[in-house]
């Protein structure tokens, strides 16, 4: 059995070694680049450990039990490599395409599992070690730590993650019970895009929420009683961090020993365990799959809008119908809408409106000028800056799925090459598809401000026009960065376009945005100073915006017909 | 003699320094169902790719329904059903919704859509579960909606890229039978197969291609007649040079097998 196991990481390591050695030299660089981050946070990491180590200078109550901070450390490993584990568990147990021939061959299955999961452990590893192993030398350095601190702290880093990856695995192993596997996989894909969010969110937010003094206030109060807390929790990580330290100092007692012994016990214990009775939770979950059936749906009667009407309206539901059935794909188009909202909204309304907000300073008059300056005062005009808004909330919304928007055809791409259809005629469904929803969010988040903040409401027709027009602009953009650089054969919803193609895109934008800005902003601050000149002067700025976009559109949409060609079928 | 619905003429493709095809010049007429062989890696779905306008060709032409590939693609693809070699189709879509989405594609009135449509689902027993998402469907029943897509349009030419991999007994007879009764109804039907039995049994034609190059073209009874009656998968041998090598490849392998046990 050990042999077969061995053999098996033996080859997976090595197609791995392959995969990731055969590489482009864009690739490379991109990988090399990554590698410098991954130090660059190792070393905030360090920072933050030897930072950590000055806690214990605290007084009581807020001075945590020394032991705390490693274990903390050892509770992030475990967590991050759970995390990642259980999607890695679920693809690696039930979805790799070489299972069949697997399963079929003289193998015991406890060979195939372990292997599975080992053969994926080391580059897990490698990250949580590159960040979790220098918050851990660099507080053993803040407190003095002798050399029983690093070798005993290294075996526990080591042995972290098989906690995670052994839980890891029997959940996924309990979920392709309750769910089909593919299903299952993207639903953890949408969950971890989800807590990617939150996780965004949840350091943003107590900025923008609440003022600085009352953060300060609730903060400090709140510390010695969390820390008295976490001190108390009866959590295996804090007994082993608390070992590590009492047995550095040479306490060989029930701290030392036991709490390390019991940590190290259960982790090592419980993947045994694993390896020892989850084979068969694991051959009889993956056979689940093999024969796992649905509910059979009859043909339905209703046509819906798919087989009827134009070309683009046709696209356009058949592309929000797979958007919105898709976990995954859902998640993206609403995960970056919530952002954008939350954090644009908060952006301008700051401290609920109060005196650090920009709408404050705005409604307050504080930015009006005299004579020549009125120009430049109008930036910060209440409808100005809710214009801009909306028209930022629509376009990250969709930003992502205007540069996916072909990329989503995958595999299906050739039905489209192969039917009397132009690629113009493609683009132009995208576009709309995209552009239609934009134009709702736009004038919806538009009108709705109008509820929050008062301005004036002349200006509304000209801020609808521009705010489509510019819209138009940037959605074409995207989706003519998406034909040229779609990546059709993608499996992870969030590689639909290569990454020279999002930095492209991000390009374009701005590229677009500014020279359109300045179009649009440009009769708005005229007619701060020619108050009588001001419907001309919206007039013509629409004019010149429509007559400049519509040159734009014309460029992209030759640059992604010039790429129809060249996608790979 | 019938204007030929496809005209291929020198047609070549280029990948770096590799010809995939290399001056490859045939016609297909109406009415005939011809078979499109050659060993792994010789050219067919790169061929197939090039008729039906999915890759650009280095040099040539090919002409459908009298329609330039290349220089008018909407003319000519009107005509074409195209089956791939495998059936990615939209796994968020129900089987009713791709067809539809298919039927628009190609400007097929709705209510045609719905009649061919459901007479094809039913044929190939996919009524029942035409409501489900096609990522439940298994290969077989994806390659059946895919080849219901692909003639929805009732096209004139239809390219089939191995349509029988992967489907159970019954639904390829009815695949068989569909090619049949479409090429008895003046429509061309041009398929890559390794199975040489089906292409004996079925085709009036076959094409042979062998490292981008067309060494045979011929009627089956004709081809078969000048080769002393020999099946067609002995001249398949005999034409790609692998009879002998075959032989003694399998030869070498019992011996070895023998050796060791």
């Amino acid at each position: 059995m050990l042999a077969d196991t061995w053999q098996l990481m033996q080859l997976y390591w090595k197609i791995d070694w392959r995969e990731g050695s055969g590489q482009s030299k864009w690739r490379i660089l991109a990988t090399v680049a990554g590698f410098a981050m991954l130090l660059v946070i190792g070393a905030g990491a360090a920072g933050v450990g030897y930072g950590a180590s000055f806690l214990n200078q605290l007084d009581p109550p807020y001075r945590p039990d020394p032991g705390i901070v490693p274990g903390v450390f050892l509770t992030l490993v475990m967590i991050g490599v759970l995390v990642t584990g259980l999607n890695q568990a679920v693809k690696s147990l039930f979805l790799s395409g070489d299972l069949d021939r697997l399963m079929v061959a003289p193998i015991h299955t406890r060979s195939v599992m372990i292997a599975k999961l080992l053969s994926r452990m080391p580059t897990n590893l490698i990250l949580l070690l590159l960040i979790a192993a220098p918050a851990l030398i660099a507080y053993g350095i803040g407190i003095r730590a002798g050399l029983v601190y690093y070798l005993l702290g290294g075996i526990l880093l080591l042995a972290a993650p098989l906690f995670g990856l052994s839980l890891g695995a029997i959940i996924a192993m309990l979920l392709v019970r309750l769910l089909p596997v593919n299903r299952l996989n993207e639903l953890l894909a949408a969950a971890y895009a989800v807590l990617g969010l939150t996780i965004g969110l949840a350091f943003q937010l107590p900025r923008f929420v609440a003022g600085n003094e009352v953060y300060e206030s609730v903060t400090v109060d709140a510390l010695g009683s969390i820390v008295q807390t976490v001190n108390r929790l009866p959590f295996p990580p804090f007994w082993a961090g608390r070992g590590l330290l009492a047995l550095d100092q040479g306490r060989f007692d029930s701290t030392g020993l036991a709490g390390l012994g019991i940590f190290l016990m259960m982790t090592v214990g419980f993947f045994v365990v694993l390896i020892f009775t989850a084979d068969r939770l694991y051959l009889s979950g993956w056979l689940k799959t093999q024969s796992a059936g649905t509910k059979r749906r009859r043909l339905e009667d209703n046509h819906g809008f798919i087989g009827r009407g134009s070309l683009p309206v046709a696209m356009a539901w058949k592309d929000w119908l797979l958007r919105f059935r898709d976990p995954r794909q859902l998640v993206n188009v609403l995960g970056s809408g919530l952002f954008a909202v939350i954090l644009g909204g908060l952006a301008i309304f700051r401290g609920s409106g109060g005196e650090e907000s920009l709408m404050s300073a705005a409604t307050q008059g504080e930015f009006d000028a005299p004579g020549i300056f009125g120009f430049f005062s109008a930036g910060f005009s209440p409808g100005l800056i809710m214009a801009g808004w909306a028209m930022f909330v629509g376009f990250i919304i969709l930003s992502n799925t205007a540069s996916y928007a072909l990329a989503l055809e995958g595999g299906s791409f050739p039905l489209l090459k192969v039917a009397p259809v132009r690629a113009r005629d493609v683009w132009l469904a995208k576009v709309w598809s995209i552009l239609l929803p934009y134009a709702i969010i736009f004038v919806v988040v538009l009108l709705f401000t109008r509820l929050v903040v008062q301005y004036d409401l002349r200006w509304i027709p000209y801020a609808i026009g521009v705010g489509l027009v510019i819209g138009l602009g940037l959605i074409t953009a995207n989706v003519s960065a998406g034909f040229r650089f779609a990546n059709l054969s993608w499996t992870d919803p969030r590689r639909m376009m290569t990454s020279s193609g999002g930095f492209l895109a991000f390009l374009l934008t701005i590229l677009f945005s500014i020279p359109a800005g300045i179009l649009a902003f440009l009769p708005f601050g005229l007619a701060q100073i020619w108050p009588a000149w001001s419907i001309p002067l919206a007039l013509a700025g629409l004019a010149l915006l429509i007559a400049g976009t519509w040159g734009w559109n014309l460029l992209m949409r030759r640059w992604a017909e010039s790429a129809w060609n060249k996608l790979p079928v | 003699m019938p204007e030929p619905v496809l005209e291929a003429k020198r047609l070549t493709r280029l990948f770096g320094d590799f010809k995939a095809v290399d001056d490859v010049s045939f016609t297909l007429n109406p009415g005939e169902i011809v078979g499109f062989l050659g060993p792994n890696g010789a050219g067919k779905t790169t061929t197939i790719k090039l008729l039906t306008g999915l890759l650009e060709p280095s040099a040539g032409e090919a002409r459908i329904a009298g329609f330039d590939i290349q220089t008018s693609p909407l003319e000519a693809k009107a005509h074409i059903g195209y089956v791939p070699d495998t059936p990615n189709l939209y796994g968020k879509l129900r089987a009713g919704e791709y067809l539809r989405f298919v039927g628009r594609l190609y400007k097929v009135p709705p209510n045609l859509v719905e009649e061919r449509m459901r007479l094809m689902l039913d044929i190939f027993e996919l009524t029942d579960v035409a409501g489900n998402f096609l990522d439940t469907f298994s290969h077989g029943m994806q390659q059946k909606v895919a080849i219901t897509g692909a003639f929805l349009h009732d096209p004139t030419i239809v390219f089939m890229d191995e349509p029988t991999v992967g489907l159970d007994p019954r639904s390829a007879r009815l695949i068989k039978d569909l090619m049949i009764r479409n090429r008895d109804r003046g429509k061309t039907i041009f398929f890559s197969t390794h199975i040489l039995e089906i292409a004996q049994s079925m085709c009036d034609r076959v094409i042979i291609i062998n490292k981008g190059q067309i060494i045979a073209d011929a009627r089956v009874d004709e081809m078969r007649r000048l080769r002393g009656d020999q099946s067609l998968e002995d001249i398949f041998l005999e034409l790609t040079g692998s009879a002998t090598e075959a032989e003694e490849d399998v030869a070498a392998m019992i011996k070895e097998l023998e050796n060791a046990g």
